[in-house]
């Protein structure tokens, strides 16, 4: 999460963190702990922090109309601040309390991303998998085109794995992929692979990768083996390129590059 | 008919020669027989022992697959997978002939686990179509591995080539107990998992002049054996670090019952299996990967022998 909200501050982006369950104050001070930059961010309202309440519940009931027209106001305004972009991170587990429908929340996330790209916004959408049902978070990831990083709760601190898509059409791994983070990585690398017929994993910035979660690149490289397509490591660490020969991946996998 | 022709049964046998052409009067023999029964052949042993058999065999030595012990397949988790895959890949109803000399020149865990793998061997090729007969240097080794060859082998060869079922055969299931591998003094506590566990083990590694892939291959075969702790072990109670001999050692002690079976982590799971690649990851990255009990759990110790080539350090 850190990293996402980091690369919106490095290219100048106004970033909003919606935060659930806990006070503003509570929320900006986890967030000023991360960090001089982040620190830095809060003091120039570089970074601005908004609760689940102001922000999804105003008059205590969530309707996905009046939140997008929220989100438009808002990234307007950062634009007459002079924030040519802005990032939304929102923590989603107030959809739980309050009577939402968890449809109207499904509904609301499908509409959101056209004016997201409309607009140009980058958003990630948290949702803490022990508190979600698996079949709202498999709707909300149907939904969510770009981004999925998961941990067990926010946490205030950095995701242990973030998976983005990159300029160039990449799939990129960043922080730790251990085994708590295979199930994310199984539903992002599932995303690409319905997506594209190659797909091209940048692992030049992931610090570790655990068995479980190569299980799931070999089972995405399988599927794409299948249909002819292929699989592209990009900078694996040596240690990734000597256990693939043990794991069975197939043999159209490209290896680019060695971190 | 299935594409292997049936089940097979593994022949395991233990031959104890004391000279190469003690050795060569007893496996020339076998090596010819194989290649007239259309067998796969292939023998691993000393070099003077392979000189001497490729001598004795002449033209045939050329259908003959002839290794150095010390060169091929020097971890007995890839020989295992390297005898597995020629069982896979044999013709129907063909078998094979294999010779193996284990490597005994390492250290005392080394040792271990090469007896060990040779127990292992009944279980891991029980159905295969083999006729495996390792070889034992009896002017060379000392009595402690003599005995182990006998407990790890359910018939034994004499160069003349007579059999006798091995009376001293131990069950796998039985075979050598666990020595329990201690943490000298100097041992230094690491957090127990996840990215706690791999910044302090890189830490210590920074200190002892370890980094890049053999860093990357302690960190990786650690982890797993952690988290293996973590879904089957009750948890990892602590793990440990320390040098010993030129060696980096990791410990991983959990809460669990403990690992009774012997196969663990030497059998690679099905291709496209997604779970169960811990332990055999762990016994592909590390040069001996030692399975105890203690009171308080499983205890794995991973043993790695500190590389100082200049040329794989550097590389993140």
């Amino acid at each position: 999460m850190l990293s996402f909200v980091r690369s919106g501050l490095r290219e100048g982006e106004r970033v909003l963190y919606i935060a659930a369950d806990r006070p503003r104050d509570q929320v900006t001070a986890e967030l000023a702990r991360a960090g001089g930059d982040v620190s830095d961010a809060l003091d120039a309202e570089r970074l601005i922090v908004g609760t689940s309440g102001d922000r999804y519940l105003a008059d205590g009931r969530f309707t996905a109309d009046r939140t997008i027209d929220g989100l438009r106001r808002e990234i307007e305004v950062a634009r007459d601040a002079g924030f040519d972009k802005m990032r939304l991170v929102g923590e989603m587990s107030w959809a739980l309390d309050k009577g939402t429908d968890l449809r109207s929340l499904i509904e609301y996330e499908a509409r959101v991303d056209g004016m997201l790209r409309e607009t140009a916004t980058a958003a990630l959408c948290q949702y803490d998998r022990r508190l979600f049902d698996l079949v709202t978070r498999r709707a909300t990831e149907r939904v969510h085109p770009l981004v999925l990083a998961e941990r067990d709760g926010y946490g205030g601190a950095a995701c242990e794995l973030l998976v983005e898509r990159g300029p160039n059409g990449d799939t990129i791994l960043r922080g730790e992929a251990d085994g708590a983070s295979s199930e994310s990585l199984q539903y992002s690398l599932r995303a690409a692979v319905a997506r594209s017929h190659d797909v091209r994993l940048d692992l030049s910035d992931l610090s570790f990768i655990g068995a479980a979660s190569l299980s799931t690149i070999r089972d995405a490289a399988r599927t794409l083996d299948a249909r002819g397509g292929r699989l592209t490591l990009v900078s694996p660490r040596p240690v990734v390129r000597h256990v693939v020969t043990l794991m069975g991946f197939p043999a159209s996998i490209a290896i680019e590059g060695v971190a | 008919m299935t594409a292997h022709g049936g089940r097979g049964t593994l022949d395991h046998q233990a031959l104890l020669y004391g000279s190469p052409g003690e050795f060569v009067s007893a496996m020339a023999p076998f090596a010819r027989t194989g290649l007239e029964r259309g067998d796969v052949v292939v023998a691993a042993s000393k070099r003077p022992n392979i000189d001497a058999l490729r001598e004795e065999l002449g033209m045939d030595s050329r259908a003959v697959q002839l290794e150095d012990t010390a060169e091929w397949m020097i971890r007995p988790f890839d020989r295992l997978h390297a005898f597995k895959q020629t069982v896979a890949g044999l013709p129907p109803g063909r078998s094979l002939s294999a010779m193996g000399e284990p490597i005994w020149e390492g250290s005392a865990a080394a040792r271990r686990q090469w007896a060990r793998y040779e127990s292992v061997i009944n279980l891991a090729l029980t159905d295969a179509p083999m006729r495996f007969v390792c070889l034992y240097d009896s002017s060379a080794l000392p009595d402690e591995i003599l005995e182990r060859a006998t407990q790890t082998h359910p018939t034994l060869v004499a160069p003349g080539g007579a059999r006798t079922r091995s009376p001293g055969f131990v069950d796998p299931i039985d075979f050598m107990p666990a020595a329990v591998v201690v943490p000298p003094p100097e041992a230094v506590d690491l957090a127990p998992e996840g990215t706690a566990l791999r910044a302090s083990l890189t830490r210590y590694a920074h200190e002892h002049g370890i980094d890049g892939r053999q860093l990357g291959e302690i960190a990786l075969a650690t982890s797993e054996v952690a988290a293996n702790a973590v879904r089957h072990g009750g948890g990892p109670r602590r793990a440990v670090v320390w040098t010993e001999d030129g060696e980096l050692v990791c410990q991983i002690t959990d809460a669990g019952d403990g690992i009774g079976d012997p196969l663990a982590g030497w059998i690679r799971p099905e291709t496209g299996s997604t779970g169960g690649w811990g332990l055999p990851i762990a016994r592909y990255l590390a040069d001996v990967v030692e399975i105890d009990r203690c009171e308080t759990g499983a205890t794995v110790t991973l043993f790695f022998t500190i590389e100082n080539d200049r040329c794989s350090s550097g590389v993140a």
